[in-house]
């Protein structure tokens, strides 16, 4: 029975990324085209996408569970689907930490890869969403990303830059406390856990967990630049102390799940 | 430091200031500054810290720096040679 409940996981779990990749090129072949006729400038059309996007992801998470590949715990999430004009950071365990977000969210912003960003089946996608691409100078990109939260969107930043490496320490980059720093926007903690752990880095989509895992997402209450570090330190100060308390933080709230960040 | 001084800045002189500016700006562990130390992968320096660096050694030297220029800066000894011909420009 065991067995079998495997055997029905890693076909479910292929097919989740078949239907992903799917999903993708039907947006891009039926949805792009229709958000583009509808009438409304670029901001709705922005809009729109974001929404699509957002329900897509909601079907993809809704198949994971219906079908027994994960199980989902939410709380406080409600506070993400009115996100305007926030920060929103979270830690990165698994491949699907965006998708789960963004399934919660009718706007969001984010970053993505260049390699995304150019993919002829999803490129389109990305770029009517008007998510900002990571191939541009560090300045240039946390410019974009001020901008994106001043225009009331709500952008969505892991600070690790890429997913956790299972076993080390939570590291942060700076990224996220340069955006902070730069927009005055209250940030939003989201505290990710997945258990078994699964989908992390370096790990192939067909090494599934021992057992269906239990995918937690809890929002945190809000937190302001000047609750983290002191006032009036010079701005290359003020990163560091920034990214350093964030990362205590999160590390906190990971240690408070009886996890450690992985 | 006014510029006629450091007009006559010595390799050592200029590596010392340079000491001074990672240690007070980016708070680099002194230990850590050497003239073979990179920017990025030894002291912890990213993009954005170049550009606040070159700023500063804009005021210290007086004289504009160019971000193609500062480009190709990796380690603490390509900015002393950076500052060097900054100053004989």
């Amino acid at each position: 029975m065991r067995k079998l409940n495997y055997l029905w996981r890693l076909v479910m779990t292929g097919l989740a990324f078949s239907l992903f990749s799917v999903g993708g090129l039907a947006i891009t072949l039926l949805a792009f085209p229709v958000v583009r006729l509808l009438p409304g400038g670029r901001q709705r059309r922005r809009q729109r996408m974001q929404w699509v996007i957002h329900k897509m992801f909601g079907l993809f998470v809704g198949f994971m569970c219906t079908v027994g590949i994960m199980r989902l715990h939410l709380k406080n999430a409600e506070a993400l689907s009115q996100a305007r004009g926030v920060l929103v950071l979270a830690n990165h365990p698994t491949l699907i930490d965006v998708v789960v977000m963004i399934s919660l969210m009718p706007r969001s912003d984010c970053v993505v890869k260049a390699a995304l960003w150019n993919s002829p089946f999803l490129g389109g996608v990305v770029r009517a969403a008007g998510y900002i691409s990571n191939a541009k100078s560090s300045e240039e990109l946390v410019d974009a990303c001020v901008g994106a939260l001043r225009e009331g969107g709500a952008l969505i930043i892991f600070p690790e830059g890429t997913r956790t490496q299972p076993g080390q320490p939570l590291r942060f980059l700076r990224g996220a406390a340069h955006i902070a720093l730069g927009s005055d926007q209250p940030i939003l903690p989201v505290v990710l856990t997945c258990d078994p752990p699964t989908l992390s880095k370096g790990r192939p989509w067909y090494d599934i967990p021992p057992r269906r895992f239990e995918y937690r997402l809890e929002v945190k209450s809000p937190l302001s630049v000047n609750q983290l570090i002191a006032p009036d330190l010079p701005d290359t100060l003020a990163v560091r102390r920034l990214t350093d308390a964030l990362q205590t933080h999160f590390a906190l709230e990971l240690a408070v799940h009886g996890q450690p960040a992985n | 430091m006014k510029m006629d001084n450091v007009m006559a800045l010595s390799e050592e002189a200029i590596f010392n200031e340079l000491k001074t500016i990672l240690m007070d700006a980016f708070e680099t562990p002194e230990e850590q500054i050497t003239l073979e130390a990179n920017l990025y992968e030894d002291l912890d320096l990213d993009s954005i810290d170049a550009v606040d660096l070159a700023v500063k050694l804009q005021t210290l030297t007086g004289k504009r720096i160019k971000a193609d220029e500062f480009k190709t800066v990796r380690t603490v000894a390509d900015v002393v040679r950076a500052v060097q011909a900054l100053l004989a420009r």
